[in-house]
């Protein structure tokens, strides 16, 4: 069984960082013009939800807890408000790759610069009290994360497109 | 041998859920898959972290067998049962289906606990009935998700 670390129990930096974080990237998913069938928007905004979720409560808590969200080690409230933070970057991070029409032949420079703003967001996080590495954990294991992971979501964006465009054909 | 064995049986559902014939098309999968992921992890964190009534040991072996069921098999056995709650068959065939889904994943629960991949803490009744619950509001959750995916499309159609 393990014991619960309690990083900090007030409300202050970390959780307004989340709040805005997630109000901001909200709002500007709200705003921008629709370039996507709503059944894809939601599937983008999903696939960043769900990536965090499958990150920060398996690969981050087994086998061992190689970092914690949040004021404890405890899964609170703040940190699933943390997971929909996640959301906005994902479908921006689509619609930015749409809306500049990246040739497929850009794609790699397009992933390294999109890690690369995930991890300056993430080492803001980290300075503000959202993320606590353990064992060893880093932002260098963070960047091979963040190229892979946005490598498969690249992969699904092609895929997703032509799904949505045939079953939008098809009666 | 609960990872071999864990992993053999996520492949067996993979290869089951390959073959059953679909009602939903691939972006409601996705969207469900997504949102399985989502609540079960969070709901097991919480019985693991929080509540401590079902806990993962943390040696490499069961965690990465945990991993493989919070991924792969579970996510298919939910789905495979809100697929079948979409099929236009009679309502028999169709509870039978959803049922049977249910059964299996609580016996799958049973099961991990038996290979001491996932750790009961209170007695076996208190679990027994936990699993049935938590399971159903998996299935319930998940079909809801899915009716309302589905209709958000639908008033894209309608929209466009």
């Amino acid at each position: 069984m393990t014991t619960s670390i309690v990083y900090d129990n007030r409300f202050n930096l970390n959780e307004w960082f989340v709040i805005v974080g997630l109000l901001l990237g909200v709002a500007t998913v709200v705003i921008l013009p629709r370039r996507f069938s709503r059944k894809l928007s939601m599937l983008f905004f999903l696939f960043g939800v769900t990536s965090g979720s499958f990150f920060d409560l398996s690969l981050g808590v087994l086998p061992v807890s190689f970092y914690d969200v949040g004021d404890e080690s405890s899964y609170q409230f703040m940190d699933f408000l943390s997971l929909v933070m996640y959301g906005p970057f994902s479908y921006l991070f689509f619609y930015v790759y749409d809306f500049m029409k990246v040739r497929p032949k850009y794609c790699p420079l397009y992933i390294l610069v999109s890690a690369l703003i995930s991890l300056g967001f993430e080492s803001l996080g980290y300075y503000v009290g959202v993320f606590h590495y353990s064992h060893g954990y880093g932002w260098q294991i963070s960047f091979i994360i963040y190229l892979v992971l946005e490598s498969l979501w690249i992969l699904l964006f092609y895929l997703l497109r032509h799904v949505d465009a045939r079953s939008s054909i098809e009666p | 041998m609960q990872l071999f064995i864990c992993v053999s049986f996520a492949w067996f559902v993979i290869i089951v859920f390959t073959l059953i014939p679909k009602r939903l098309s691939t972006l409601d999968f996705i969207c469900l898959y997504c949102v399985t992921i989502l609540f079960t992890t969070t709901v097991f964190t919480l019985f693991d972290i929080n509540f401590h009534t079902v806990t993962i040991p943390r040696t490499p072996i069961p965690s990465f067998a945990t991993i493989i069921t919070r991924v792969v098999t579970i996510p298919l056995l939910i789905m495979i049962a809100v697929d079948a709650l979409q099929t236009s068959s009679g309502h028999k065939v169709r509870w039978f289906l959803v049922g049977g889904t249910w059964l299996f994943c609580m016996v799958f629960d049973w099961f991990l606990s038996a290979l001491k991949v996932i750790i009961y803490h209170k007695a076996f009744l208190w679990h027994a009935i936990s699993t049935c619950i938590t399971y159903f509001v998996f299935i319930l959750f998940a079909w809801v998700c899915t009716k309302l995916f589905k209709l958000f499309g639908e008033k894209t159609v309608r929209a466009g």
